[in-house]
């Protein structure tokens, strides 16, 4: 609760004025609404007292009319002062939320589920704004209306008054009582279903194995089991549901009953009698049955109010699980700010890395310099520690301090946006957003789309030929609703985003598994005159990628077993000239089948 | 990006869906049938809840005008015998309620489960052919979100509508029954809150769609951003993919905020209509008293009363009925998708009259098949079995798929001819795509061929029922798929008949029991994230104890080509000579040392049969088989 009100007390503080407009209009709305029933009332007396004529209806019809009018004007503008303001509220929560997450580092993301975040700001977010709309709303029509039609009542017969409260307070203890096992119970349902789909998936997408082990049979039998237990679990919801409704109906009806018995003792036809006593007329019966109305669903309300808190509270905690991470990469006092922009030089000294949460290191006393504007090859086999340096050098992973040198400063002297615009890096695992070409190509860069860079960049990658063999060309846009490119297309399109925001260090991390080596060739030549200047990584498991490079290294459990140009190396016959023999005869049977 | 163009529609996606279509509920009224009875007693209670909820106010009514006057106290005889009905009628209508939301849940969950548990059904009918074309997000939507929009349909749509109805029409004929003149009076407003409710849930439904719509487009937008963050941050793109998120979240907001504002204006309106049946109802009773009783008899005070509740309750279901529309049209949209799933032919069907495939006596035959993942099964008319369900195909670029399941089939296997004996191993070896893996598919039957024949002990695998056929095989492929669950459980894939101490047995058979044992418990720890925890060699063992633990006839293989440390490549390739020993094995290899252990090698090349024989006749050819020995083994 305190963390609720704290982080959220600055956002309503924003709508200060829309808020308090708001509530002085609930007050007012409550006014003319709660004077409905009271003229009613005086003007049923009217109409049985003797000698009364149609223009005192008449009279009263308008004086409704003229309250109802006002009513729901009110009732009009309480929606819009106090709900609008809500989901402005929530809107900016979730901009701000979304904004620490894009700071959050890779690591906070490699032991965090996505789908669990995205569940929490889907949900908790969306439990949180119903507090501030109907959680304002709400109470305060129960607060400034409960007096108002208290006093009434009171005023009209005060014993009647007495029996009808009873019932009413009780009321909403229960409700809260209710909504919570409610709640509970709807939790472990969807608990459930989210296991259920995840059995369902998993069926799915095993199938063959389900098919090759005539498994069908037992496979429907499992699945059976949750689709049972998921109907029992929604079936204990339905019956706190079926029982709910029911019993606030009963206790509303059985207040209504309670008045009306209670009233035969206290209702005359006697005109001089009324008020006395507690001795009501007729019409101020009605108009009291009326109250009770009015009454009873906003207290209520209350119960279910006080429940919504509570699950907005549970959410907020779990939303300050996330929002409390500070960001375990960013500027820090030992950034220099003067350090406006990249040359290329790189150096790793004594750099020994072990990712978060693993013990054993992916990196061994690594001692490397690569001066700018050359291309250093980096081979080796799988888990050897090869992307481990472009992350080190863009600094998605922190290095340890002395490390890892950029111009021969500490890369993590430098702000943290000069250092990722000057380290372009082309991921082995790409990921293209659901946009268009061109917005994909030119993601990196701070002007927004261009199609002219778009364009070059896409040459550069030798991707052009296959973007215009799209019907929509540049335009074309990507992922699951739009065109699936192949797993070499999407690398060159992820190259040419690199090579888009011209990057003094270029990372290119195994950037062309997916591509033939005969498209890898082309793209390589094309690649020539633009890495001209660069600083550039090849990391990758093919010899052809790397033999060009002025320097290449081969890593092995995280050391560097071997050192030197291609032909060195080669010559030198080890771990490197190996890999390049296999290769090499790769290349022949594939001409040959060709 | 800045937040330009057509920066937010990609996100986006529309659905329409009609309101009714007689087809689709007879269909879904199917589901209905068997429970019959209870949608029978579920409308009874839903006239007896009108009916008591009309009778309720003539009670008030008459104790009002009957029993109150306190200055009058001889008339208060009926007092006590009428508040004692009237609490007899609140149990009445207790129990009515609980009982009709109760049998109507049931009703809507069991439709529910009836309607999953054939939609499974029908999936696990469907060939690979299908699950090739459909990815598995769709069809998961299809089980676990559109199933649940039609719980709706079969509770509340078809009892609760026929209750608002009833309710509608009781509280009429009670106004009838009083005054027909004001009847008519009142009634007039009913047209008037319909026309409202009618056309604020046109709006509020388009608005409520668009914020659905664009609340899909946030939330796919965030799960894009964190799947890709390491992306967005490397570009140092915080700050665009920010504001493009609040772009994608303002138009989610706005769209709040025009709900907002319908129900603002909708809510105003339905106090002034129904104050207006109020008003009519106290202007008519001054209008009886004033000219006497001219028409029938004067109003009372209970009259005014009974007139007043009513009044409240006329105008639930009006707006009830209209909110039900939005229900039916969400149900007609994912009763279509779901029938649409329901009405896929089966390509892979079992003959009518299915042969039992008896214990593996001669050979398994491959004659003259011709195959191709993008033709149609030759017996299956060229139904679509794409289109229908691929309802995303906007774009065609770069569908080659899409495009040649309608034009030429890209043959995989051309003409291909084999025979394995049985107690042989054959040795299938190529390079990737050569088509050998397509033949292990073909043999159990995953697929069938479009032109030629698989035949098992000399009769065509179509004639057998798929499931005696596929019991005499067991198939370990190249990416091992791990369920969640135990360690047991994968291996006898929950089979009760496979008994703890046969999985044990297995395992020991394959050599994985050593590592399973040193698990922290055994074959009952739990297999995290479809096994990410274990190493692929590891895994590998894993559903070779898997095969063994079914005992096969024949054993099909896929070797997995993926770098595997040294210790458990021994445990691997000492496990593979175990298999083969005593066995008909067919083996997509990789391994020297089971392409040497075989009694044949069959070389694949462009999806033909290349070359042909034992690794050293082979090796003499000096063909292709010679050149790819060298280039994995030989270095």
């Amino acid at each position: 609760m305190p963390d609720l009100i704290k982080k959220l007390y600055p956002y309503c503080k924003r709508h200060k004025q829309s808020l308090l407009a708001g509530m002085a209009v609930v007050l007012l709305m409550n006014v003319f609404y709660s004077l409905i029933p009271k003229v009613t009332g005086n003007a049923i007396d009217t109409i049985f007292r003797p000698g009364m004529r149609m223009r005192d209806i008449w009279h009263y019809v308008v004086l409704i009319g003229a309250l109802v009018g006002g009513g729901a004007i009110m009732q009009y503008l309480q929606r819009i002062l106090l709900i609008i303001p809500s989901w402005k509220i929530q809107y900016e929560f979730r901009n701000d939320f979304f904004r620490h997450l894009t700071k959050l580092s890779p690591s906070f993301y490699d032991r965090m589920k996505t789908g669990d975040i995205i569940s929490r700001v889907i949900g908790d977010i969306d439990q949180i704004r119903s507090v501030l709309g109907p959680g304002i709303l709400r109470p305060l029509e129960a607060v400034t209306l409960a007096p108002i039609v208290l006093v009434y009542m009171t005023l009209m017969s005060w014993p009647v008054a007495i029996v009808a409260f009873i019932p009413t307070f009780s009321v909403p203890i229960l409700v809260n009582i209710i909504a919570n096992r409610m709640f509970r119970r709807s939790l472990l349902v969807q608990e459930h279903f989210s296991d259920f789909s995840g059995r369902i998936q998993e069926s799915l997408a095993g199938v063959r194995v389900i098919r090759s082990f005539v498994q069908e049979d037992h496979e429907m039998e499992v699945l059976d089991g949750f689709n049972k237990k998921n109907a029992d679990l929604n079936m204990d919801i339905a019956r706190l549901e079926a029982l709910f409704r029911p019993v606030l109906m009963g206790i509303y009806i059985l207040g209504t009953i309670i008045i009306i018995w209670t009233s035969a003792f206290f209702v005359t036809r006697d005109p001089n009698t009324v008020g006395k006593h507690g001795m009501m007329s007729v019409g101020q019966f009605i108009s009291f049955v009326m109250y009770y109305r009015y009454l009873f669903w906003p207290i209520m309300g209350m119960g279910w109010i006080v429940s919504i808190y509570q699950r907005a509270s549970a959410s907020m905690h779990r939303l300050m699980l996330i929002w409390s991470q500070v960001p375990d990469i960013r500027d820090t006092e030992e950034t220099d700010r003067s350090l406006t922009s990249v040359r290329g030089d790189i150096e790793l000294r004594n750099l020994t890395f072990a990712f978060p949460s693993t013990e054993r290191p992916s990196l061994r006393n690594v001692n490397l310099r690569i001066p700018q504007g050359r291309t250093l090859g980096i081979v080796g086999p799988v888990g050897s520690g090869k992307s481990t340096i472009g992350n080190l050098i863009g600094r998605l992973y922190d290095p340890p301090a002395g490390t890892v040198f950029v111009d021969g400063q500490d890369v993590r002297r430098f702000p943290l946006d000069v250092l990722r615009k000057s380290v372009g890096i082309v991921f082995q695992e790409t990921y293209l957003f659901s946009d268009t070409i061109t917005e994909n190509i030119c993601f990196g860069l701070p002007q927004g789309p261009d199609s002219e860079t778009a364009q070059q960049a896409a040459v550069a990658a030798s991707v052009e030929e296959d973007i215009l063999g799209f019907p929509k060309g540049y335009e074309t846009i990507l992922g699951e609703r739009g065109v699936n490119l192949s797993g070499g297309q999407k690398q060159r399109v992820s190259l040419a985003r690199a090579l888009a925001t011209d990057p003094p260090i270029l990372i290119l991390d195994d950037a062309f598994a997916s591509v033939d080596t005969h498209t890898e060739e082309r793209i390589l030549q094309s690649l020539r005159r633009i890495l001209e200047g660069r600083t550039t990584l090849l990391i990758s498991h093919r010899i052809s990628t790397v033999k060009l490079a002025d320097e290449i290294i081969v890593l092995d459990e995280g050391r560097i077993v071997e050192q030197g140009t291609h032909e060195e190396l080669v010559a030198k016959g080890g771990l490197y000239a190996e890999i390049n023999q296999r290769q090499l005869l790769e290349e022949a049977i594939l001409k040959e089948e060709g | 990006m800045p937040p330009h163009g057509h920066g937010a529609s990609q996100y986006e996606e529309e659905d329409l869906g009609k309101v009714f279509d007689a087809h689709l509920v007879r269909r879904l009224s199917h589901y209905l049938k068997p429970y019959a009875k209870l949608v029978a007693a579920a409308i009874f209670l839903a006239i007896l809840a009108a009916a008591l909820r009309v009778v309720a106010p003539l009670i008030a009514r008459h104790i009002l005008d009957y029993c109150i006057p306190a200055d009058v106290p001889e008339r208060r005889t009926g007092l006590t015998r009428y508040t004692v009905l009237y609490l007899g009628l609140l149990a009445a209508m207790f129990a009515n309620n609980y009982s009709l939301t109760y049998i109507t849940a049931w009703i809507g969950q069991r439709g529910m489960y009836d309607l999953r548990k054939d939609v499974f059904r029908k999936l696990s009918s469907l060939s690979l052919r299908f699950f090739d074309r459909n990815p598995t997000g769709r069809l998961l939507t299809r089980t676990t979100s559109d199933v649940q929009v039609l719980n709706e349909f079969f509770s509340e749509g078809v009892v609760y509508i026929f209750a608002d109805f009833v309710l509608l029409f009781g509280i009429i004929i009670a106004w009838f029954y009083f005054n027909w003149r004001l009847a008519i009076l009142l009634l007039l407003t009913g047209p008037i809150m319909g026309v409202a409710a009618y056309r604020f849930q046109i709006k509020a439904r388009a608005a409520y769609r668009a914020s659905r719509v664009r609340l899909a487009a946030v939330n796919t937008y965030l799960q894009e951003s964190l799947a890709g963050i390491r992306t967005v941050q490397s570009f140092n793109q915080e700050n665009a993919s920010q504001k493009k998120y609040e772009t994608l979240n303002a138009r989610y907001r706005d769209a709040q905020i025009d709900t907002v504002k319908q129900y603002a204006r909708f809510f105003p309106v339905v106090e002034i209509i129904s104050n207006l049946g109020g008003v009519i109802v106290l202007a008519y009773a001054g209008w009886s008293v004033v000219s006497g009783s001219a028409w029938g008899k004067t109003f009372t005070a209970g009259d005014i009363y009974a007139y007043l509740q009513y009044i409240v309750w006329f105008f639930m279901p009006i707006q009830e009925l209209a909110e039900k529309y939005t229900v039916f049209q969400g149900a007609m949209a994912s009763g279509e998708r779901i029938f649409m799933l329901m009405d896929q032919p089966v390509d892979v069907p079992d003959p009518p009259q299915p042969r039992e495939a008896a214990a593996f006596r001669e050979s398994v035959e491959l004659r003259n098949v011709w195959f191709a993942y993008n033709g149609h099964g030759k017996d299956t008319p060229a139904a679509p079995i794409s289109g229908m369900l691929d309802e995303s195909n906007k774009d065609s670029g770069a569908r080659k798929e899409e495009d040649a399941a309608s034009g030429e089939p890209e043959w995989v296997l051309r003409d291909v001819s084999m025979r394995v004996n049985r107690g042989q191993t054959v040795a299938l070896v190529g390079a990737t795509g050569a088509g050998k893996s397509t033949v292990i598919n073909l043999i159990s039957r995953l697929y069938d061929v479009q032109k030629g024949a698989v035949l098992y002990d000399g009769v065509n695998v179509c004639e057998y029922s798929q499931a005696s056929l596929r019991r005499r095989m067991a198939i370990v492929l190249q990416d091992v798929f791990l369920f969640s669950g135990t360690i047991a459980e994968n291996i006898n894939l929950g089979n009760p008949s496979i008994t703890i101490e046969r999985v044990e047995q297995a395992a020991r058979y394959v050599n994985a029991h050593g590592f399973v044992s040193r698990l922290p418990k055994g074959y009952q720890s739990e297999v995290l994230e479809r096994g990410a925890t274990l190493s692929t060699g590891q895994k590998q063992l894993l559903a070779f104890a898997r095969a063994v633990a079914f005992d096969p006839d024949i054993l099909i293989l896929d070797e997995a080509t993926a770098n595997i440390d040294t210790e458990t490549e021994a445990l691997i390739q000492d496990a593979l000579a175990k298999l083969m020993r005593d066995r008909t094995c067919i083996v997509v290899a990789h391994r020297l040392s089971t392409i040497q252990n075989a009694s044949r090698i069959v070389v694949f090349h462009h999806g033909r049969i290349h070359e042909e024989g034992t690794h050293q006749e082979l090796l003499a050819r000096d063909g292709l088989y010679r050149n790819l020995y060298e280039l994995q083994y030989k270095v």
